[in-house]
């Protein structure tokens, strides 16, 4: 179930340290424990059948909603985030999880735990032939930089679904574009 | 029991409170302060020095093996973190420890129990032996005497009256600061003002004030603290096991 490797998509250190920040939020705030507690159930059922299953772009979202939900628990004020337009993609199929996969590549990638500031902007948005989905990290005092090597998470895709991905980066920011042709 | 002070490194405050909550089950722990990064961790370190610090790794600026790269033996270190991938690091900078998260409560009692010897230990080989010399102003005349010569040190002020066989004198020294340098194997606090002699002891008889009073081998009579008292009687009691 687990991987060790750092940049893996289902990384032990954001399981435990979620388990422990829950933990603790049981005696802080049980309504918001037990809320937590089963978006990360949700998440780990997710992806213990990640590759396996096709999805939706409605479903990822959903996914990637209860991942960043997680990891503001954690990170608190050091990491603002932003989503837009995820309740779009219901009719937008994919063979398996492409786009939670790059969120979280992104925050291992960028290092946001090692990280005093973050800003994350994600947005999702219906184009003529399909979806526009991208992400936005703003890094304070510095951004690590250097793109990012998607090709493991985008290889599936090869063959099923056209898609074209742009990156750009700044002294301060990241952003990255994944225009998805319709299945 | 003694008090065990321990700074709690940790970028996450949820992550904090959670192992302030197990701690707070542990009476001997005195949790006296708390940093989020490495740096902050540093700065607080110098100022309390602690017995021993929990501590994630991975932060926002300096790692937590960085901070324990620097700090050498001078702290006794407790690693905390969600995976065990940084253990065989950990270890071979004299880690005292390593838990990880969530962390399991009898996990860390245990942790805890060595964390005690270790501090026991360290006490015991850091007291002065018997032998060491002291040069002590008895009026105007200098001598040298071996530790073992001094039956009592008594809080006078910021000074301490030392009692011995040619009589009394005083060190430039709080009762703190001598205390922490005795062989606890023979120096024992009765109280706030006084440090005694164990074999220096020729009697003792209960208190009126639950205490003890114990007579020393100079005539002297001096009154153990009730709750001074109780721990002489552990010591006592496990010395003769």
């Amino acid at each position: 179930m687990f991987n060790k490797q750092p940049d893996s998509a289902l990384n032990p250190h954001f399981i435990f340290n979620s388990m422990n920040a829950i933990r603790y939020t049981i005696f802080e705030d049980q309504e918001k424990a037990s809320e937590l507690l089963s978006e990360l159930a949700h998440l780990l059922r997710y992806k213990l059948s990640d590759g396996k299953i096709a999805t939706s772009i409605a479903e990822e979202l959903s996914h990637i909603t209860q991942y960043l939900s997680l990891e503001k628990l954690r990170l608190e004020e050091r990491i603002n985030i932003t989503l837009k337009g995820t309740e779009i993609g219901n009719d937008f199929k994919l063979p398996c999880s492409i786009l939670l996969p790059i969120v979280e590549k992104l925050l291992h990638e960028k290092d946001v735990y090692s990280v005093f500031e973050n800003t994350l902007s994600l947005v999702c948005t219906k184009i003529d032939s399909g979806l526009l989905f991208s992400l936005c990290l703003e890094q304070s005092p510095k951004l690590k930089q250097g793109n990012i090597n998607f090709s493991n998470e985008l290889t599936p895709l090869d063959g099923i679904v056209k898609y074209q991905l742009n990156q750009e980066l700044t002294p301060n920011s990241y952003k990255m574009e994944l225009k998805l042709d319709k299945l | 029991m003694t008090t065990i002070k321990v700074i709690i490194v940790d970028d996450e405050r949820l992550a904090r409170n959670e192992l302030k909550r197990l701690l707070s089950k542990h009476t001997n722990i005195e949790i006296i302060d708390e940093a989020k990064n490495a740096d902050e961790a540093a700065i607080k370190i110098k100022e309390h020095t602690p017995d021993a610090i929990f501590l994630d790794i991975h932060m926002p600026g300096s790692t937590g093996l960085e901070l324990a790269e620097s700090l050498g033996d001078d702290v006794n270190i407790i690693f905390c973190t969600a995976y065990d991938q940084f253990a065989v690091d950990a270890f071979s900078l004299n880690a005292m420890d390593y838990l990880v998260k969530p962390v399991n409560p009898q996990r860390l009692a245990e942790s805890l129990i060595k964390l005690e010897t270790r501090l026991e230990q360290a006490k015991k080989q850091t007291g002065l032996p018997d032998d060491h010399k002291l040069m002590v102003k008895y009026g105007e005349t200098m001598r040298i005497i071996p530790l073992s010569d001094i039956i009592r040190f008594e809080s006078i002020g910021n000074h301490a009256a030392i009692y011995t066989p040619h009589g009394k004198a005083f060190l430039h020294s709080s009762l703190n600061k001598i205390e922490a340098k005795l062989d606890t194997n023979h120096y024992f606090r009765a109280s706030r003002s006084d440090i005694i002699r164990l074999d220096a002891i020729e009697s003792m008889e209960q208190a009126i004030s639950y205490g003890l009073e114990a007579k020393l081998t100079n005539g002297q009579t001096i009154e153990i603290s009730r709750r001074q008292a109780t721990k002489l009687k552990q010591l006592l009691e496990f010395t003769q096991l």
